[in-house]
């Protein structure tokens, strides 16, 4: 006859009464005498009495206590045993075995030995708010789920995996343009930051694309980026590179003496060098500078990486990992033909080593087909008031450049001469600002004039030619861009007949995803500002009329870019309404005629604009001529002369980029 | 993911304090003042759940994955909920087949002399929460939950998906059961070697993979360096070569090349970090045939025991 002991868990946490007092459960009750004896693990003995079902001795809580908050009682022949049912038996931690370490950080044995339980509910959430913060191999990328507006493009999604993987996060990006170097950039960096291998962040960039990559980051990655000309950056001093974890640093600035000091000294998890055909020889001070910086990850973006030839492959290439194509010597006697620099010798053994650090997708083997650009340009004839009101701003803005004094700053006064371009609107509301300013006697007076014709108009050419451009557009969706806020508001209500939908910086973000909604299924017609809404998807639509035209081609490029961008499947149309006589038109036909502003890819035209090697905006640029200038004529000439930069950066790229197939023709990598 | 997030945010904190939309994708939140500490001693949160939401609320904090108050978040539910004490009720306990189930799933080692009745007893068991973090060239984290029975050391992985799916409770259950046998510490030591049954080939062949890598890029490396001093040492022959010139490079390539093999050693080490982050006593009735059997010269007393939770049969020696 098999035999098993009548035993019983009691969990004495819900079972105390007082010191003196527990309460037994029902299941216990019949089986226990009204006196009786509790033999105690330690070899104690304490006497009880139960009287129904509490069980009552001397210290009989605190007793059982000691023995941990779950004890076994065990009917034995009429004697009971009282025990731990689980005994804590002392902390863990340090070594649980080779090559692995343990930790019980919060004492979690000696906590459950005490009793010291948490609900259920809280249990089970701990359970799946730690699903949250769970950092999985890199098979599952965690980068698109913390990015915002980041399609997973397949190239997009392979060249992460390739760089974290079997790169082990030195790779040289050589994507064609517009297939999003950037992005995936942006990828392998967020990888490494949400798993913790990365903190400390360095891009180097050309300075004009300083910016673009801080907005960038911060709007697709939430992540925000000290750049090296903010002042907050400057305040800080020799100590900055070490200060801020995340940096967005000209290679100018780095590259100089001073400041190569005070980073070779510092420790980079993570180091993006953007535009690095620029670090093509190991005898340039950027080359030294990206070689010497202590750095864990290196990935340099280039949609051009030979240049000057096959030996620029070496260098960049070196300086991912050294040694991968043996010394400079030896990699042009096995691979440069000998006489011409751009003739690979031993073409699969350099494209077997080159593939392991080096990824180029093209457009079509990653089946990223970008459609045209089709661009307009509707010149108006300024009304005589248009025309005397932008005459007489000019003029104003001239004289006042060269005086600076205030309130009239530089940045206002540009800021006027972009508006006056606009609308009157635009300008009037500067205007009243200015004059509520209380500036001098002389100058209000003139403000005021100016301020009085503006109010005056009633007519505008471009308000006429852009109603005839949308009549001729018939049913198609159309995206009105302006720079300002009060043109798009005067735009509204001129235009209050057609159904539209306005967006801008100001709406809220509710009021900003109902505005797309509408655009998308209900409204023809979207007016929007520059600001605010670069990461949202506009691509259903395909024409967009620029009201007004910004200075810097960037910006311009910004706006095409929320039609004309992966994922558009028409042509995109582009009217650009320009009056006659200003500054704008002689821009606009200077970036047509010198670059071929509207006929460039995706991409382009930021290798172009860094080849310039400029470290101005080119608005500051523009507005230092309209300054400076006396005459329309001295103007012209010296956007001329910008014009031939412009050309000349442009041609520099257009051999470069003629050199394309020179390196593997006809291959994808 | 954000609508997950915005989802656990209400609930986590509904459990911490007092929490209601507040607007288009935010949450305002009063904490209680035993939570307070981790979350910088405020009392008062506001979240939003998208960028632009963050934007228009200067007073937000901005919660997506990723981003630090997640963190913070994790570690606070973690904190306040890493023990219970969790009672699986209303488990649907087999009879009659008992010994015959358990025979199928174990080979009980020896011959069956007598077999009793079957019977429920409750069992409890040390549920282990361990987060495994592989951190070599990349990081992977992983939990790991294993089940140590106290009475019997019989260790196993599934119980704390199935304990998710069953009714539970912390009102206690109170039956017969088996006495039990083994402390916290030896149910965790246990658990321990049953984590490593399951890892060690995952690190074993990480392992390898780094090395192979590892040694790859470092004589990679050698060689590139070894060429240019060699290179320079050369140039020390030519003639009218400015020999202390040559000396002086030769040692900056030294240098760089023992810096460039640091960094690379460095970027291959594998470390495996455990860490318990959640403890629960998990408690429930099994059917347990009591049986004599004989083994050799021996008769011992033993149990078969059939888990209807996680449908697997073991054996133990009383």
């Amino acid at each position: 006859m098999i035999h098993l002991p009548e035993i019983y868990s009691i969990p004495l946490k819900s079972a105390i009464i007082d010191n003196n007092h527990i309460l037994l459960p029902p299941e216990l009750v019949h089986l226990l005498p009204e006196q009786l004896e509790l033999n105690l693990e330690d070899g104690s003995k304490l006497k009880a009495t139960r009287q129904e079902e509490i069980l009552s001795g001397k210290g009989l809580a605190k007793k059982l206590l000691r023995l941990g908050s779950l004890v076994q009682w065990e009917l034995t022949g009429g004697a009971l045993a009282v025990r731990s049912a689980l005994p804590a038996g002392g902390p863990i931690g340090g070594k649980a075995w080779e090559g692995a370490t343990i930790e019980d950080p919060s004492h979690l044995l000696e906590r459950i030995f005490q009793g010291e339980f948490c609900s259920l509910e809280r249990f089970f959430l701990a359970t799946e708010a730690t699903e949250f913060s769970i950092k999985p191999g890199f098979d599952e990328l965690l980068s698109f789920r913390a990015a915002n507006g980041v399609a997973a493009y397949p190239h997009q999604v392979k060249t992460v995996r390739t760089v974290l993987r079997q790169m082990k996060g030195r790779a040289l990006l050589c994507d064609e343009v517009g297939l999003g170097k950037t992005v995936e950039a942006g990828l392998v960096m967020m990888e490494y930051l949400l798993r913790g291998l990365v903190k400390r962040v360095l891009i180097l960039t050309p300075p004009s694309l300083l910016h673009q990559w801080q907005e960038e980051m911060a709007q697709k990655f939430n992540l925000d980026f000290v750049i090296s000309d903010s002042p907050e950056f400057k305040e800080a001093g020799p100590l900055a590179w070490s200060h801020f974890p995340r940096i967005i640093a000209s290679i100018q600035l780095a590259k100089r003496v001073n400041q190569m000091k005070q980073l070779e000294g510092t420790r980079f998890d993570l180091v993006i060098a953007d535009e690095a055909h620029h670090l093509r020889n190991h005898n340039t001070r950027g080359w030294k500078l990206v070689n010497a910086l202590d750095k864990k990850y290196i990935l340099l973006l280039t949609a051009t990486p030979v240049q000057n030839g096959l030996e620029d492959l070496f260098s960049l290439i070196t300086l991912l990992r050294p040694g991968q194509l043996k010394t400079a010597g030896e990699f042009r006697k096995h691979f440069v033909a000998r006489g011409e620099r751009f003739k690979v010798k031993n073409e699969q053994q350099l494209k077997l080593q080159v593939r392991e650090v080096m990824i180029r997708n093209r457009r079509s083997s990653a089946g990223i087909v970008f459609t045209q650009r089709r661009a307009h340009t509707i010149r108006t004839e300024p009304v005589p008031e248009e025309e005397k009101l932008y005459r007489l701003v000019t003029s104003m803005v001239r004289e006042s450049y060269r005086r600076n004094e205030p309130p009239l700053s530089r940045l206002t006064l540009k800021t006027l001469q972009m508006e006056a371009s606009s609308s009157p609107e635009a300008l009037a509301s500067t205007l009243r600002r200015l004059v509520e300013n209380s500036p001098p006697p002389e100058q209000k007076a003139l403000l005021k004039e100016i301020l009085f014709l503006a109010g005056a108009i009633n007519q505008s050419a471009k308000l006429a030619a852009l109603e005839k451009t949308l009549e001729s557009l018939q049913r198609e969706k159309v995206v009105i861009f302006t720079r300002y806020l009060s043109t798009l508001h005067w735009l509204k209500d001129s235009l209050k007949h057609l159904p539209l939908v306005v967006y801008h910086g100001g709406l809220s973000a509710r009021e900003k995803d109902e505005a797309v909604e509408r655009f998308h299924t209900e409204r023809r017609l979207l007016l929007s500002t520059d600001s605010g809404g670069e990461g949202r998807n506009l691509q259903f639509c395909h024409v967009l009329v620029n009201f007004d035209l910004p200075w810097n081609p960037m910006r311009m490029e910004q706006r095409i870019g929320r039609l004309s961008r992966i994922g558009q499947q028409r042509d995109v149309y582009i009217f650009n309404l320009v009056s006659q006589g200003t500054i704008e038109e002689q821009i606009l036909e200077i970036l047509e005629r010198k670059i071929n502003l509207f006929e460039l890819v995706v991409g382009e035209l930021d290798l172009i604009l860094g080849r310039l090697g400029e470290e101005k905006d080119m608005e500051e640029v523009i507005m230092e001529m309209v300054g400076t200038t006396r005459t329309d004529e001295e103007l012209h000439g010296q956007l001329e002369l910008l014009g031939e930069k412009l050309k000349e950066s442009r041609d520099g790229y257009d051999r470069v980029k003629s050199l394309e197939g020179v390196l593997f023709p006809g291959d994808a990598q | 993911m954000t609508g997950g997030l915005e989802g656990l945010s209400s609930r986590l904190f509904s459990t911490i304090g007092l929490a209601e939309p507040a607007g288009y994708r935010t949450l305002e939140v009063l904490l209680e003042e035993g939570v307070r500490s981790y979350f910088g001693g405020l009392d008062h949160l506001l979240l939003a759940f998208s960028p632009d939401v963050a934007k228009e609320n200067p007073c937000a904090e901005l919660l997506t994955y990723g981003s630090p108050l997640l963190e913070v978040m994790v570690e606070a539910a973690t904190a306040l909920g890493n023990t219970a004490h969790i009672y699986l009720k209303e488990l649907r306990t087999s009879s009659g087949r008992t010994l015959e189930k358990v025979k199928a799933h174990t080979r009980i080692p020896g011959h069956i002399l007598e077999a009793g009745t079957e019977q429920s007893f409750l069992y409890h068991h040390a549920l282990f929460r361990f987060k495994v973090s592989l951190v070599g060239d990349e990081r992977e984290e992983v939990f790991h939950d294993v089940a140590v029975d106290l009475h019997t050391g019989w260790a196993f992985l599934s119980l704390h998906g199935q304990t998710m799916q069953t009714y539970a409770t912390s009102e206690p259950l109170v039956c017969r059961e088996m006495r039990t046998k083994l402390s916290l510490k030896e149910a965790c030591l246990i658990a321990l070697e049953k984590l490593r049954q399951t890892l060690v080939p995952q690190v074993e062949a990480n392992e390898n993979v780094l090395k192979s890598s590892c040694q790859a890029e470092l004589k990679q490396v050698a060689e590139h360096y070894e060429a240019i001093i060699s290179r320079l040492e050369a140039g020390k022959a030519r003639k009218g070569a400015n020999v202390e010139r040559i000396d002086d490079k030769i040692q900056a390539t030294r240098e760089d090349k023992e810096r460039r093999i640091k960094d690379v050693e460095k970027r291959y080490q594998l470390r495996t970090d455990l860490a318990l982050t959640q403890l629960a006593l998990v408690s429930y009735l099994k059917m347990t045939v009591p049986i004599r059997l004989q083994q050799g010269k021996e008769i011992r007393p033993g149990l078969a025991i059939w888990d209807s939770l996680v449908h697997e049969g073991y054996f133990a020696i009383l």
